[in-house]
């Protein structure tokens, strides 16, 4: 399994996604498993601690699947610009209006 | 693919991922086997309870009779007595005497009419939370001294671990609810990677590669471009080249 050489930072990036959203290995197992993974959750367990290495196409499952649930985590609260609040108060007072 | 687990492994699996011992025990089970207990742990009791409680209802119950069943009932029916009191409050309450105890005075009168005088009801706590209480009459009054107290405090400790982990309904139908859903969600990768194999000649391993490529350069979650493919409105690899 030895060969890709940036194999320890993937893994890293992986681990550190997963730390900082904090979802478990067991709910990480199971979007990959349902991602078509292979692997089972105990030695994706030992992949992450950095124990073993896996496969680089499952390790590439695993990205995809912490990286979708990172992407259905709610968004962050965003700041208005003058002109949206601007457009936003215009639009409901021609609403009065009519 | 040919090493596809069972589905009752696959049951078990996701609940021990989600901290659940999954057996055939029903909590119903649980708490009779843990009434039992109770009662045997404290000879001066003529029957004791365990109940389950959740928003202030009682999801579960299990007494060793009648009687107990009847006082514990009169709780819920009236909204006041002992074990509501120890689960809301996390914390031991005694009754010495029915007869002349003024703090559920409703409970109090209905259960010295059915022949309780005394109870000691202790809460079962998971982490912070308050699941239920654990609770022992008797027909005499100050029928509990302190090391019957004592000693059903320290059963009530492995009674709330057990029931923290206890399968109930609501946790079994959410569970074989999601492994539907990863396994219909496997299943169609399954299929979107035989059709890509068929349609442009690759292994399976280069046609999961080719999908996973797929969508991170599109940013389409992977079971939406799997389904997609599946159901036939997926692009082929040569149209988004």
């Amino acid at each position: 399994m030895a060969g890709f050489p940036y194999a320890e930072e993937q893994r890293a990036s992986i681990n550190a996604a997963i730390v900082e959203a904090g979802f478990s290995t067991g709910e990480v197992w199971l979007r990959y498993f349902s991602l078509s993974g292979e692997v089972e959750e105990y030695e994706v367990e030992a992949y992450l601690a950095g124990l073993i290495p896996l496969p680089p196409l499952e390790c590439d499952l695993l990205a995809l699947a912490v990286n979708e649930m990172v992407d259905d985590l709610p968004p962050r609260r965003r700041a208005r610009f003058c002109d949206d609040l601007v457009r936003a108060h215009s639009a409901s007072e021609d609403d009065t209006e009519q | 693919m040919d090493s596809f687990p069972l589905s009752s492994e696959l049951g078990a699996t996701l609940g021990r991922i989600r901290g659940l011992t999954l057996t055939q025990e029903t909590a119903q089970h649980a708490v009779d086997v843990l009434a039992q207990v109770a009662q045997e742990t404290t000879p001066n009791a003529i029957g004791a309870g365990v109940s389950l409680i959740h928003d202030a209802e009682r999801t579960s119950v299990g007494a060793t009779d009648a009687l107990v069943r009847t006082a514990d009932d009169l709780q819920y029916s009236l909204g006041e007595g002992p074990c509501l009191a120890a689960w809301a409050t996390r914390s031991p309450v005694t009754v010495e005497d029915t007869a002349s105890d003024s703090r559920f005075p409703a409970w109090s009168v209905a259960a010295d009419a059915a022949g309780i005088r005394a109870c000691f009801s202790v809460p079962l706590m998971r982490g912070r939370d308050a699941i239920g209480a654990m609770k022992v009459y008797s027909t005499t009054p100050a029928a509990f001294d302190e090391s019957d107290r004592t000693r059903l405090r320290s059963r009530s400790v492995a009674a709330s671990a057990l029931l923290g982990h206890v399968q109930t309904t609501d946790t079994s139908t959410r569970i074989s609810r999601e492994l539907r859903e990863s396994l219909r969600s496997r299943d169609l990768v399954g299929i979107a990677k035989g059709i890509i194999m068929q349609r442009e000649g690759l292994t399976e391993a280069e046609a999961l590669a080719a999908l996973t490529a797929r969508a991170r350069s599109t940013g389409i979650p992977f079971r939406r471009l799997t389904a997609e493919i599946v159901n036939g409105h997926g692009t082929s690899e040569g149209s988004d080249a």
